[in-house]
């Protein structure tokens, strides 16, 4: 007789041979035990190893699947939603939930009540702890029941991000000596659930820029195209406008309306600002722009001040309801008489540099328009005689900033158009504007720069 | 920027209440959605009777200024008013150029703001 003896000692069987006797026979017998023995234990061990392998691929068939329903994903709630409902089929939980930050979403499974701010508290216990919690024997309100159990809550890493903005939560409701396994599998398809979420993420963003981008295309489109192609030819002015759109369009805009020589109307000029940046501002300034020139056209014995009175009766409702106005100034030219007229609806900066004189800002006789129902501009005659400047910009030149901080303000501009003051139209403008750039060299441009220059010649 | 609409005042000789609204910083396009948010609610807790004290802001653009416009036409539209004060120097030259000094009622100090929206609401 043999035992039959494991590694560990454990007595498993006896073998028994009869007939035979002597040291040879009995160290055989041994010997087969031994083997027999060592067989037993490597069964288990491959049993153990099959049980592994299995559970390995559970796990893997489990991530695929995942992978699958999460591919092509691309809808942050979606995302979320397949989520909570693949780890708990997945992980067989009884409940999950899903606490995104930023943006900030919630994402619960059905039947799970636990209000949002006890939720956000177990994620903030996460954020704090910076890594996985298990809380055992914990309530979580599910359905008509305060039932307890094992609630385990795994970040989903972000490489892009150094705090944790998202997590899993699920919900165990069996002993935790047997979690290892479901807790294993919740980190893996958290893991996998913060690749899918980074590139959702990602790719919200880019949406929005890309929408942003054409956004600013459209307005810059809506400005450019409504903008004079070409200076007007009127005897005795040199004229020229420019307009320089900023990065995010802004709302200004100018205009010459050049009478037919039949119809006996003056020359008139138009410069505004739309507040607000963007589509908005660019679509009100289209608006105010058609207004002011068919006001001006259409309208007989039209002046600066009656125009800006009949567009603010036609807008400021429209102005009302979306929260925005329009500085403009409108001035009007007349040769015989060698003078200008000017209304300004709270419009800065206008300049007038007489032939002699240091340049002055003529101050708004009102307010924009979309501000008050009711009229309160007149015209003002200015003498404009040849080497006379008229300089009419937009504030987005004084209120330029440099790397101080500090604006370029109303005492440089003047300064400058006193300095370009006997040259063309062109050159003062473009003068000015290469003021403003040459002062702030490092910052971008915040606004539009507009500038509209009128010489008597 | 900082926005306190933590304030609330008593109009003298009156039991109602109006609110303070703090204003601080540069006031642009980015500071407009804050701030035109702080107004409706000052305004809403208030019936539309608001003070602004724009003590603390050193620039306002165009688009700030449209905000208050429109602060100062939800106050109007609530048969009460919405009324600036302790403007600084480069803040006072922007409501001059633009002529909206005008269109707002602006006082000197919260004080004078309260008693002018009292001797307002006495008119009605």
């Amino acid at each position: 007789m043999a035992p039959i003896v494991d590694d560990a000692g454990n007595r498993l069987g006896e073998l028994w041979v009869d007939g035979v006797q002597g040291d040879a026979v009995l160290a055989r017998l041994q010997a087969d035990a031994a083997l027999l023995a060592s067989l037993t234990t490597l069964e288990d061990e491959v049993e153990s190893l099959a049980d592994a392998l299995a559970e390995t691929e559970d796990q893997l068939l489990a991530l695929y699947e995942l992978n699958k329903v999460d591919s092509g994903r691309l809808d942050i709630d979606r995302l979320l939603h397949g989520l909570v409902q693949q780890a708990m089929r997945l992980v067989k939980a009884d409940a999950a939930f899903v606490v995104l930050t930023t943006p900030s979403r919630i994402v619960r499974s059905p039947g799970l009540t636990t209000p949002d701010p006890c939720l956000i508290q177990l994620f903030e216990r996460v954020r704090k702890a910076g890594s996985e919690i298990l809380l055992r024997d914990t309530a979580l309100a599910f359905g008509r029941t305060n039932g307890k159990g094992n609630v385990f809550i795994v970040p989903l890493p972000l490489r892009e991000r150094c705090e944790i903005i998202a997590a899993l939560g699920l919900w165990l409701d069996r002993p935790a000596s047997t979690l290892s396994p479901a807790l294993k599998l919740a980190r893996s398809i958290a893991e996998q659930a913060g690749a899918q979420l980074e590139i959702v993420l990602l790719h919200e963003q880019l949406v929005a820029q890309a929408r942003l981008q054409t956004e600013m295309e459209l307005a810059r489109m809506v400005q450019v195209s409504l903008l004079p192609q070409r200076s007007p030819v009127v005897r005795g002015l040199d004229i020229y406008g420019t307009l320089q759109p900023a990065l995010h369009v802004g709302g200004d805009f100018f205009d010459y309306i050049v009478p037919d020589d039949a119809n006996g109307r003056p020359f008139t000029f138009v410069v505004g600002d739309v507040s607000g940046k963007g589509l908005p501002a660019a679509l009100l300034m289209a608006m105010t722009r058609t207004n002011l020139r068919s006001i001006a056209l259409r309208t007989a014995n039209s002046t600066p001040a009656s125009i800006l009175a009949q567009a603010n009766e036609n807008l400021y409702e429209d102005f009302t309801k979306v929260g925005m106005m329009a500085t403009v100034c409108i001035g009007q030219y007349d040769p015989a008489g060698g003078k200008l007229t000017v209304a300004n609806a709270g419009h800065s900066p206008v300049i007038i540099c007489s032939s002699g004189s240091a340049a002055r800002l003529l101050e708004a006789d009102g307010p924009p328009l979309g501000v008050l129902p009711l009229s309160l501009w007149h015209n003002t005659d200015i003498p404009f005689q040849p080497g006379d400047v008229l300089v009419v910009a937009t504030d987005g030149l004084n209120e330029e900033r440099n790397s101080r901080s500090e604006l370029f303000g109303m005492d440089r501009l003047l300064r400058q158009v006193d300095r370009l003051s006997t040259t063309s139209s062109k050159d003062i403008a473009d003068g000015l504007l290469s003021a403003v750039a040459q002062f702030d060299t490092d910052a971008t441009q915040d606004d539009d720069q507009t500038v509209v220059v009128l010489k008597a010649c | 920027m900082q926005i306190n609409l933590q304030q609330l005042e008593t109009m003298p000789g009156t039991e109602q209440a109006v609110a303070v609204v703090g204003l601080a910083g540069r006031f642009d396009a980015h500071e407009v959605p804050h701030v035109r948010q702080a107004l409706t609610q000052a305004a809403d807790r208030t019936e539309g009777r608001v003070v602004v004290d724009l003590g603390g802001v050193n620039f306002i653009d165009s688009s700030g200024l449209a905000c208050l416009v429109q602060g100062m036409k939800y106050c109007r539209e609530r048969g009460a008013d919405q009324i600036l004060c302790n403007l600084q120097q480069p803040v006072r030259i922007i409501f001059e150029l633009t002529r909206l000094d005008r269109a707002f009622k602006i006082a000197g100090c919260v004080e004078e703001a309260t008693t002018t929206l009292a001797a307002r609401n006495s008119q009605n």
